[in-house]
């Protein structure tokens, strides 16, 4: 904008009345100018003045055209509003602080809507590069990621998408110390899990693929820092004591580094065992790890540099359509995707969405009705 | 008075640049000017003179400043700034060479 224009549109703004009355005096010295013309010519005053307005065109239509080509109007008209809200404001006070209490609980509202969803859209695992993680989803078993250990085994030792590919379940269990059984929530992890996140303990080491290889063969388990702190008490010597869990003796080999919460946003597990202990933990469905068609474990990869998440999606679903010819009446048909982790696959992520939408079309309209208010100002006494 | 003529959209611009070329003038003489000098063909209301007056000022191609008219009363001056010369300059030959061609197509038909 030239230095010209910007100067004459402050003018418009901040010099509005005297703007204003120059406008006036212009026209009405133009009107006066076409009366004296015409009286000039032989008119009395009154049919000149007659004349004049028909020849002329409303006066006010034209100071409209006018305060249009200043190009300030937006601005001038706003202003006007809001002097226009002020004086209604200070005309009725009961009016005006229910008014800022409305705005006041819509905004708070909103925030805390947009809050909400931050945490459940975009907030990230805090492990390394959480960027290159991905959760894969079999949407053939609605509303879980479900996949077969046996499946996921193929998937994971066929792809070349994936720098590690693990796969885990949470299932609740019980922690006996002295005579006491406390219930709590762990992992049951394949022996990468670890590895595949980038995470190193805080005491002592995590699992390791060495723990998975042979089923019941190492009854150890990882604890969280939160578990080692209130259930054991910040216990210095952790590493190598025994505790039962699941009515099974283990060994305490580590604990977690105090940011870690597994990976989902949902839970907080406290234990993560081996998968080749799968048997001691559920002893009800025992066998499950080698059942095709027992879809329990949900997978998540760590993508390889430089493979970006459709060409992983494209390479799993090639290795499914091979699984679905070898075992057609077990893995036929999965429907493949992959999406950002910890929230159980794309699933709820997308039921969260639609929750946030609701949320903020509800905080939306606690904002209208105050602007509801705004518009209909009570008549004044 | 003759057959009246709708200015086509922006020929007004250009109109009043050049009737404020020879000398200074306010709103109204600029009006009676442009039906003079059209021999009548052109009347401008003041509902599209002063949009363009003020739309020009904008602009920066005229410049304003309150004067006393003949009549002895305050009046506001239009004077064509040294961009508005340029301005009217341009103007004038795009309008030479638009009508020209307008006219010869027509002439060709």
């Amino acid at each position: 904008m030239p230095l010209a224009d910007l100067l004459y549109r402050c003018r418009a703004i901040f010099r509005r009345e005297a703007v204003e009355r120059e406008l006036d005096d212009e026209l009405r010295f133009h009107a006066d100018q076409t009366i004296g013309k015409l009286m000039r010519s032989g008119m009395t005053r009154q049919a000149a003045e007659r004349q004049a307005r028909l020849t002329l065109g409303g006066a006010e239509q034209a100071k409209e055209l006018c305060r249009d080509a200043r190009g300030t109007r937006l601005i001038e008209e706003t202003w006007q509003d809001l002097r226009y809200a002020l004086r209604t404001l200070r005309a009725s006070p009961v009016f005006a602080a229910t008014a800022v209490v409305t705005l006041a609980l819509g905004t708070g509202a909103n925030v805390v809507t947009f809050s909400g969803l931050n945490t459940i859209l975009f907030r990230k695992l805090p492990v390394a590069r959480p960027d290159e993680l991905v959760e894969v989803t079999n949407r053939t078993h609605p509303p879980l990621p479900a996949f077969s250990y046996p499946d996921y085994r193929d998937f994971r030792d066929r792809n070349n998408v994936f720098s590690a590919l693990a796969a885990y379940r949470f299932f609740p269990m019980s922690l006996n110390r002295g005579g006491g059984s406390q219930r709590l929530w762990g992992y049951v992890a394949s022996g990468n899990y670890f590895q595949m996140l980038g995470e190193k303990a805080a005491l002592g080491r995590v699992l390791q693929p060495s723990d998975d290889r042979e089923d019941g063969a190492n009854p150890v388990a990882v604890i969280s820092f939160g578990c080692w702190q209130r259930r054991f008490g910040a216990d210095p010597d952790i590493v190598g004591r025994r505790a039962t869990i699941s009515g099974h003796p283990y060994t305490i080999v580590g604990v977690t580094s105090p940011r870690f919460f597994g990976t989902e946003f949902f839970f907080l597990p406290e234990v993560w065992v081996s998968m080749s202990m799968v048997n001691a933990i559920e002893p009800a469905a025992r066998g499950w790890k080698d059942n095709r068609g027992a879809t329990f474990v949900w997978v998540m990869g760590r993508l390889k540099p430089g493979v970006v998440a459709a060409g992983a999606e494209s390479a799993l679903r090639g290795i499914a359509a091979e699984l679905g010819r070898e075992y057609p009446d077990q893995s036929g048909g999965m429907k493949l995707s992959v999406s950002p982790p910890g929230m159980i696959g794309g699933s709820i992520r997308s039921a969260a969405s639609e929750l946030a939408a609701l949320l903020i079309a509800i905080t939306g309209l606690v904002l209208l009705v105050a602007c509801q208010g705004w518009n209909r100002p009570p008549s004044p006494a | 008075m003759g057959e009246r003529l709708e200015l086509p959209q922006g020929t007004l611009d250009l109109l009043i640049l050049k009737t404020l070329a020879l000398e200074p003038l306010h709103g109204w003489a600029v009006s009676e000017r442009l039906e003079q000098i059209s021999r009548d063909a052109f009347q401008v209301g003041q509902g599209s003179l002063y949009p363009a007056l003020h739309r020009l000022e904008r602009r920066g191609w005229i410049k304003a400043r309150w004067g006393v008219s003949d009549n002895n009363r305050k009046a506001k001056y239009y004077d064509l700034t040294r961009a508005g010369r340029k301005q009217l300059g341009a103007e004038a030959a795009a309008w030479r060479k638009l009508s020209a061609a307008v006219g010869y197509v027509i002439d060709l038909a």
